[in-house]
């Protein structure tokens, strides 16, 4: 079992022998930092379950009509034992408490911490139980669990062996993510051959694109930005972006032990998702915060640029 | 010692994570385990189509789908349908039972309901709404 664990930390550390080695109080104040931006965004997420201008799919005051349509996964099987609007606002008034709890003390209690998970959990599992899995919530919460396991400290204890096992769930966090991507690439690329073999359409036709944007608009009843543009004008183009999204995805995972990279493919997997959002609608802008907590801003990646802390906050 | 376990935590957790959500794809179950993506999702272009649904007073003047284009649906309401209703076709198709307690107060008074496929191409039917019917059943 070490064994197989040292190879796991081995692979990181051929690639990256640094990592955990140099500027680990200018990482680790970033990585801190960064969480407390992560637990803010949660909070926020929160705030906005109350807000009546939000997306249908997520309007409190339609989810409380929608009794009728709650057709519970398995993590919320108990509402339906429940008096209805009671259990929902409940809920909602619960999850912003323990958001509010993160925001605060995060780093002082890994209890807090598991809270706001269950709270994202519920919240997330509740939104999940009217038809359909939408996976734009999956990276949020289940980042919100890794960090449930960040070392527990006590006042005196600020040994470099806290900092890096801090650093080692955060960089943990960031494998997740990036996998993720990997997997997602993996499965594309594999459906590219597949189809070819079979002698279908695949990603590698000019109308590829313009197919995915008429399968999201027929299920959804909805218009995209460049959907009616994609669809009008075939052409190699969207084939070529569509290659290279899937090639940025699946090179995700090779990223994780580059830290020279992981701003630049944060940018990538940002830009990837903002062009999906605008060709077929799928609207992952919660995890393009996580990505941008994560890996556009890595704390392992301190060259001087603008995304660095002023040095002399660093002191 | 008490800082190592973040050394065991993230290659244990990420094995488990990906072992499970996997799992759907490779054994070939279509079933979805919350909160585990489905990594096959768009992983296929996609070669024409064929979507179960519901067609009100079928082949009259005021013919009307459930779902496809209809404008009255609420987007909570075409999410349920639209995993409501292969679901119910699915098992007319095999048992010919309409399991309709769910969907009714969905249907207008007074007019017929037929289940349908609707089969074609996507492009086809967002450019120019050409597709073909294929009425299963009449269930009323």
């Amino acid at each position: 079992m070490n064994f197989l664990l040292q190879i796991f930390w081995e692979r990181l550390f051929t690639f990256s022998p640094t990592i955990f080695k140099d500027r680990i109080l200018e990482k680790f104040q970033r990585a801190h930092f960064l969480i407390n931006i992560f637990y803010f965004y949660i909070f926020l997420f929160a705030v906005q379950t109350f807000s009546s201008f939000t997306d249908p799919l997520r309007n409190w005051s339609i989810l409380i009509k929608s009794e009728e349509l709650f057709s519970p996964i398995w993590s919320v099987q108990w509402m339906e034992y429940l008096d209805w609007e009671t259990t929902v606002r409940s809920m909602y008034i619960l999850f912003f408490i323990v958001s509010l709890l993160g925001l605060f003390f995060w780093k002082k209690s890994r209890l807090v911490r598991f809270l706001v998970f269950l709270g994202l959990f519920f919240y997330i599992s509740f939104l999940a139980s009217f038809g359909k899995i939408n996976h734009y919530f999956h990276l949020l919460l289940i980042t919100s669990f890794i960090i449930i396991f960040l070392p527990q400290r006590n006042k005196v204890d600020t040994t470099l062996e806290y900092k890096i096992s801090f650093l080692k769930i955060f960089w943990g966090t960031q494998f997740f993510i990036l996998l993720t991507y990997f997997s997602s690439g993996f499965f594309k690329i594999a459906g590219i051959i597949s189809q070819e073999m079979r002698g279908e359409l695949s990603a590698l036709s000019s109308t590829a694109m313009a197919q995915n944007f008429g399968k999201a608009a027929f299920g959804s009843s909805k218009e995209f930005f460049f959907g009616e543009y994609l669809v009008n004008h075939p052409h190699w183009f969207f084939a070529l972006a569509m290659i290279l999204g899937y090639l940025v995805e699946f090179l995700s995972v090779f990223i994780a032990f580059l830290p020279k990279l992981h701003r630049l493919w944060g940018f990538f997997l940002i830009l990837l998702h903002t062009i999906i959002l605008m060709t077929i609608g799928a609207d992952f802008t919660s995890q393009i915060v996580v990505v941008g907590i994560f890996i556009l801003f890595s704390p392992f990646d301190l060259r001087e640029n603008y995304f660095s802390l002023p040095k002399k906050d660093l002191a | 010692m008490k800082y190592r376990f973040a050394d065991y935590f993230v290659p244990f957790f990420i094995a488990i994570y990906f072992t499970i959500a996997f799992s759907p794809i490779f054994t070939r179950r279509s079933m979805e385990i919350f909160p585990f993506f489905s990594f096959n999702l768009f992983s296929q272009v996609p070669n024409g189509f064929e979507r179960y649904d519901l067609v009100f007073d079928l082949g009259e003047k005021n013919e009307r789908f459930l779902i496809y284009g209809n404008p009255n649906l609420a987007d909570i309401e075409r999410q349920y349908l639209n995993g409501l209703i292969p679901k119910i076709a699915k098992k007319y198709e095999s048992t010919k039972i309409f399991d309709n307690e769910k969907i009714t107060r969905f249907f207008p008074e007074d007019s017929s309901v037929t289940l349908v496929k609707i089969k074609g191409d996507f492009i086809e039917i967002y450019k120019n709404k050409n597709y073909e019917l294929e009425p299963l059943g009449k269930l009323n």
